[in-house]
């Protein structure tokens, strides 16, 4: 996965994240920024998933269904 | 210990596009229905199921005909029983002193089955067979007819029996809407109307003794009906003077609107739809100006919809949840458009079953069909649902159960919620012999090797 | 007194909402006034003009629930104690008729029509309205059908305009014409489609507000000079003419309006007979232009509706140009985050 524009996003506690290579903005809540701060870091669905899991009371098939789809929305948004 | 998990989202904002404080429509969420947690409804009748309450429906016929009685002292109600013809919700109006208003044979004959005499229904519609009419004009019923052709056959049936009967006739006009419902009834306006009752005036078998009409559906100017009052009372007087005869009842048939949202409103229904007195008020008042109170007709009103339409709710269950590739978020439910025929013209309220937190967003409910019309919802602002969760539509007590159809699946169990609070099932799930048991398979087709 | 007064239709955009210039117009009162802005994008640049509004914030879209609105109207209420709120908007006029007693149960006060006074004002109601106020309204036939059109057209004559049931309107001279503009209007709107009399003159606008019991705060008329292609104005000057004042105060006693309005009419070259266009039952966008010739109309109807004494003369002068003109501001992004956040706009110490 191509993560460079990612690094550049400028993101902020309230969940307001602003591209500035772009000038987009975007809203996430809590386990969004989780993800994609693990996702920052180039670690994989699996180490995401476990991490996510460690942190939140939430069951294996519900969290693999979810980052599934958080991904699929970063790539219609031409995040990754 | 960990922390509550909520589904992670991330979302471009865009200009006009509201942000999570524009769109709210959605943000309820009920546990139970009158009551009844949603959870102990499906677990006795299945999902998916209808919901009907019995004292929803009391209370809002009371309302309506508390009201309309304390505005005209000869008002009179019939059961529209299109609307929803269940023998248990029928019965409750007959309860509460509805008549039966009937458009076709089936619908008479199972007004009959009910118990509810011949000359307590009304039966309207652009078709009526012969045999039919045989059997109502026998029983006293009181016959609403729409077109020369039926003229001439009611004309038949009465010489059948031997009788003079009484008949009404259907009319239609323009009532400064669109469209104008022209295709029903003679119309007043070109005379079609005054001449349908001269050719009954010479007739040696019909006398005629009401005038029908019914302006559209889902009404949303209650000034309509005021057009529609003084157009029919004009011809009354017309006819009443021209041919010496006494018009014993006008019916203004039905037509006003539930607070359900027709698709291509902008407002709330709450806000949109005026209240049920307000048309009442148009045609109770606009009768008392027009009329002197010796001659006041008997005035029927056949509200289906504005009675039944709140008192009813559908029970679904989210089976799968799916991004479509333009991103959409889309679910399927178990319940399509084959049990929701209303879902063509009403963005029905959407309620979820329990609390959930996570980002809203617009998404699309598929029913269960292999069909690419079965979209129930197209857009509803919704968070991200699990699977399993109940989804609550409503209202869907008007037309649903009377137009459903049994396409692919069996059609779900119809459960009622009685005032005491007990539960009923007043119709059970369908099963295979339903479907099958009117079939033939001739006997040479019966045998093959696969 | 203090008082806060929340204003929507901050949208001061090329199609422009009025509440930016009713708050100014409250600014420049003798009131001493805290000004709310009700907005319902982030990006709506009243928002942003905090010098003029003190704080703004994001509301539901009146499409939605009725309760969510009330809702969201009460956390505002906890927060900045509202005395009035003016709406300035056609599209949520009709909830907030509909929600008026329960914000007077909280102590919010509104001047607004009646939904009996909205019905009038529809389009295809023009004659009724015309009748109740006695001014004549150009002659029209709703049409639903291109055979509709063909007899409308033989009755009307060339030229004439085609409208649609809510916006746009075409001169047509011809039968192919008159066509070619039902079809489009169709197309985008849907029926009925108003075929309506050409009629040769000027349109003037009467702004103006009314208490409610057919007394008129004050009335203020301009010729548009210029409008955009959307049909707003642009230029205007202000003028002095009696039948139209006398007509437009007619309209308030007629109906015995209630609230702000702008009473569009046409004068006929020919016979310089007034012709009613269409009321808007609220401020238009140009309300502050009014109030920078003494004519202040808001502050009027908020000194009304607080108790307090407000003047009802119509004394201006006329010649008074209006220019409306465009201006950019710069703003940070993090002024976006905190209205698209937290759906309110930070305040500003003054």
């Amino acid at each position: 996965m191509d993560i460079d524009k990612l690094t550049v996003l400028a993101v902020s506690e309230s969940g307001f994240i602003f591209d500035p290579v772009t000038g987009h903005s975007y809203t996430a809540n809590a386990t969004g920024l989780k993800i994609l701060e693990l996702l920052k870091a180039d670690k994989n669905e699996d180490e995401i998933k476990s991490a996510i899991m460690d942190e939140f009371d939430a069951s294996d098939d519900e969290v693999t269904v979810d980052i599934q789809d958080f991904i699929e929305n970063l790539k219609k948004y031409f995040l990754v | 210990m960990k922390k509550e998990y909520i589904k992670p989202y991330i979302k471009k904002q865009s200009a006009g596009v509201m942000n999570k404080f524009g769109v709210t429509y959605n943000k309820g969420h009920r546990e139970d229905i009158e009551g009844v947690p949603v959870g102990k409804l499906t677990e006795e009748f299945g999902s998916p199921v209808f919901v009907l309450s019995e004292r929803v429906i009391r209370e809002r016929y009371r309302k309506i005909y508390s009201y309309f009685s304390s505005k005209y002292p000869k008002a009179k109600m019939s059961w529209s029983y299109k609307t929803n013809y269940l023998g248990a919700v029928c019965s409750i109006l007959h309860q509460e002193g509805e008549t039966a208003e009937v458009v076709s044979d089936f619908e008479y004959e199972k007004a009959r089955s009910l118990g509810v005499p011949g000359n307590r229904i009304i039966y309207n519609g652009p078709y009526k067979p012969l045999e039919s009419l045989v059997t109502s004009f026998k029983d006293g019923a009181m016959v609403n007819l729409d077109n020369f052709d039926e003229i001439i056959k009611a004309e038949e049936a009465a010489k059948q029996i031997g009788k003079k009967v009484p008949v009404g006739i259907r009319v239609n006009m323009d009532t400064g809407v669109y469209p104008q419902w022209s295709r029903f009834g003679f119309p007043i306006e070109n005379n079609g109307a005054f001449n349908a009752v001269k050719r009954i005036s010479h007739s040696e078998h019909l006398y005629l003794e009401g005038i029908h009409c019914h302006i559209g559906t889902f009404m949303m100017d209650p000034n309509a009906y005021k057009e529609a009052v003084k157009k029919v009372v004009q011809l009354m007087r017309k006819i009443e003077k021209e041919f010496n005869i006494t018009i014993s009842y006008l019916d203004f048939g039905g037509g006003f609107p539930s607070n359900n949202k027709l698709k291509g409103t902008y407002l709330p229904p709450e806000v949109a739809v005026q209240p049920v007195e307000n048309f009442i008020d148009a045609v109770a008042d606009t009768l008392l100006d027009e009329l002197a109170p010796d001659e006041y007709p008997d005035v029927y009103l056949e509200t289906g919809r504005a009675v039944v339409d709140e008192a009813g709710w559908l029970i679904s269950t989210v089976d799968a949840v799916k991004r479509l590739p333009d991103g959409t978020k889309s679910y399927i439910i178990d319940a399509g458009v084959n049990l929701l025929y209303t879902s063509t013209w009403y963005n029905y309220k959407v309620e979820i079953d329990r609390e959930l937190h996570g980002a809203y967003e617009n998404s699309v409910l598929y029913g269960p069909l292999c069909m690419n019309i079965d979209v129930v919802v197209e857009s509803a602002f919704l968070p991200p649902l699990p699977k399993g969760t109940r989804i609550i539509l409503s209202p869907m007590g008007a037309y649903n159960v009377t137009q459903w159809m049994q396409f692919i699946r069996y059609r779900p169990a119809v459960a009622m919620i009685m005032e005491d609070g007990t539960l009923e099932r007043i119709r059970r799930p369908e099963k295979l012999e339903d479907v099958t048991g009117p079939e033939f398979v001739p006997e040479k087709l019966r045998k093959f090797n696969l | 007194m203090k008082l806060t007064v929340a204003v929507s239709g901050i949208n001061t955009v090329d199609n422009p909402g009025p509440g930016f210039g009713i708050c100014r117009a409250l600014r420049e009162s003798g009131l001493e006034v805290r000004t709310i802005g009700l907005a319902y994008d982030a990006l709506e640049p009243g928002i942003y003009l905090d010098h003029i509004i003190d704080k703004s914030y994001i509301m539901p879209y009146p499409s939605g629930s009725k309760e969510a609105f009330i809702e969201r109207i009460r956390d505002i209420h906890e927060k900045e104690n509202l005395d009035v709120i003016i709406s300035a908007l056609d599209a949520e006029l009709p909830i907030y008729m509909d929600i008026e007693p329960v914000l007077a149960e909280m102590g919010i006060k509104m001047l607004i029509p009646t939904k009996e006074m909205f019905r009038l004002r529809d389009k295809l109601r023009l004659k009724e309205l015309s009748e109740k106020i006695g001014v004549k309204a150009p002659e029209y036939i709703s049409c639903t059908s291109l055979g509709d059109l063909h007899k409308a057209t033989e009755k009307l004559g060339f030229p004439c305009m085609i409208k649609g049931p809510f916006y746009e309107a075409f001169k047509a001279n011809s039968i192919g014409e008159a066509e070619g503009y039902f079809v489009k209007i169709a197309a985008a709107w849907g029926y009925p489609i108003i075929v309506q009399k050409f009629i040769e003159g000027d349109e003037y606008d009467v702004i103006g507000c009314g208490d409610g019991k057919g007394g008129d705060m004050g009335v203020f008329a301009i010729r548009k000079m210029t409008i955009t292609k959307l049909g707003k104005v642009w230029n205007a000057v202000s003028i002095r003419n009696d039948k139209l004042v006398s007509a437009a105060k007619d309209v308030v006693k007629g109906l015995s309006w209630r609230g702000g309005f702008e009473f569009e009419v046409l004068v006929e070259d020919k016979t310089q007979d007034i012709y009613v266009l269409e009321i808007n039952p609220r401020f238009p966008a140009w309300v502050y232009f009014p109030a920078g010739c003494g004519i202040n109309l808001p502050e009027r109807m908020v000194r009304m509706l607080t108790g307090q004494k407000y003047d009802t003369h119509s004394d201006y002068n006329s010649g008074k140009l209006m220019i409306r003109y465009v201006n950019e501001l710069v703003k940070d992004i993090s002024d976006f985050e905190q209205v698209s956040t937290f759906g309110e706009s930070k305040e500003v110490k003054k």
